[in-house]
């Protein structure tokens, strides 16, 4: 009986303390030049397409939108996901607004480039991506680029490598 | 995988040390497919390399090594070639991994820069580990020398002296040549480590008649010992897995979106 009470606590502590595991894509943002003399921003609202699609609405994200400026730029993005989002792809969606929280006046019919990318996120493993945004919309383009998962990279690390998980979805790499 | 991974697979493996001898030459490990594979080969290689990659990260070595294999033949994919490294070196086999290794860096030109650096490095790394046992005393002409590392025939080399490539461990040459006494030498050798071994070939008695072949009851007792001391390499390492807490990944950027 002592043993399986040990056993159990051995258990009990290990469940609690528990394994933060996550998932990281960086994601470049090749972002375009303002096209406007009045401030321009590019807001980002990114969601997990097991819980979304382009179809709603998604509201606000915490992350404030980049302004533009007179020349392209770049930033990355790092995405956090949590187990329930792992094998799922990526929604992106970017708003090109006159506010840092797209809502001002009019930012309601802001312009809008969309993203989709496969399968980014496996357990415990940071992969990266790019997308280059052209140029500035005025409407939105509803059929959204795609970055393919043969595209995501990384995953170079564990037992083996260039491997993103036993199902080989990255077996292109 | 589960939650709490991070098993110490390492150590479970360290002690492997015993392969066979290879040819010192660029070698083809794994051959790749003829032609451009058919959409029905790349789905199985896709499947084999799931099952390796499964195989992998539970520490079933062996099993990861043929689909790893299989899924190249397949596919001529070089990441299915570049896990076949990884697993030989994990499995002990340096000299396998190495050549694994060369025959990546050779036939793919195509492999991303950061992948060729990897591959490199892991090569140099196997490369290091490799034992070398030095054959003193061969004749120059050898063609009817019979060479056996550890049991296993292999070609006697043609260079002076000659050289056996191997791991680390114990291991047993021997050399047989008509009209000639056995030669057996039986010991260890260190990991990257280089054996001079002064093989002496007695001519036997032109009066005695063929000996008789006791040499592979030797071998055969070799081949036990062998097989024993990594069970119990294996079984004293797997006592010594430790369990480690992953921690999550931290994000690189200052811009951050928690899904």
């Amino acid at each position: 009986m002592s043993v399986r009470i040990s056993c159990f606590l051995v258990l009990a502590i290990l469940g609690l303390a528990g394994c933060a595991e996550n998932a990281i894509l960086e994601l470049e943002v090749d972002m375009p030049a303002s096209t406007s003399d009045e401030p321009q921003y590019l807001v980002l609202l990114m969601r997990s397409a097991r819980s979304s699609d382009f179809e709603t609405d998604w509201g606000a994200d915490e992350l404030e939108g980049f302004e533009l400026g007179a020349v392209s730029r770049e930033e990355t993005i790092s995405v956090v996901a949590q187990p329930e989002d792992f094998g799922d792809d990526l929604l992106v969606r970017a708003r090109f607004c006159s506010s840092p929280r797209c809502d001002a006046l009019g930012d309601d019919l802001a312009g809008e480039r969309r993203l989709v990318v496969e399968t980014p996120f496996y357990s415990l493993k940071r992969t990266e991506a790019t997308w280059v945004i052209g140029a500035v919309e005025d409407a939105v383009v509803e059929t959204p680029d795609v970055v393919e998962r043969c595209q995501v990279r990384g995953c170079r690390e564990g037992t083996t490598a260039m491997y993103c998980s036993s199902d080989g979805p990255h077996f292109c790499e | 995988m589960s939650w709490c991974r991070a098993l110490l697979w390492a150590a479970l493996f360290g002690a492997f040390g015993v392969g066979s001898a290879q040819a010192q030459d660029a070698r083809e490990v794994v051959p790749a497919p003829l032609g451009d594979p058919s959409a029905d080969e790349l789905e199985r290689a896709r499947e084999r390399f799931g099952t390796g990659t499964t195989a992998a990260e539970q520490g079933r070595w062996s099993d990861a090594l043929g689909a790893f294999r299989e899924a190249y033949e397949l596919s001529g994919i070089p990441a299915a070639l570049y896990n076949v490294g990884t697993t030989y070196r994990s499995l002990g086999r340096y000299v396998d991994a190495r050549d694994t290794f060369d025959q990546l860096l050779q036939n793919h030109p195509e492999l991303p820069e950061g992948t060729r650096e990897q591959a490199s490095e892991l090569r140099a790394e196997v490369a290091a580990r490799i034992a070398v046992l030095e054959l003193r005393g061969l004749p120059a002409q050898a063609d009817d020398i019979d060479l056996r590392l550890d049991g296993r025939s292999v070609p006697t080399p043609s260079a002076r002296p000659a050289t056996l490539e191997t791991e680390g461990g114990s291991h047993t040459v021997r050399v047989t040549r008509p009209e000639h006494e056995p030669f057996v030498w039986e010991g260890p050798v260190a990991e990257g480590d280089r054996r001079v071994i002064q093989v002496d070939l007695t001519p036997r008695p032109i009066a005695e008649g063929p000996a008789p072949e006791t040499g592979m009851s030797t071998a055969g007792k070799v081949v036990l010992i062998t097989v024993l001391a990594v069970v119990a390499a294996g079984a004293a390492a797997t006592t010594a897995i430790l369990l480690t807490r992953e921690t999550g990944l931290d994000p690189q950027s200052e811009f951050v979106v928690e899904l």
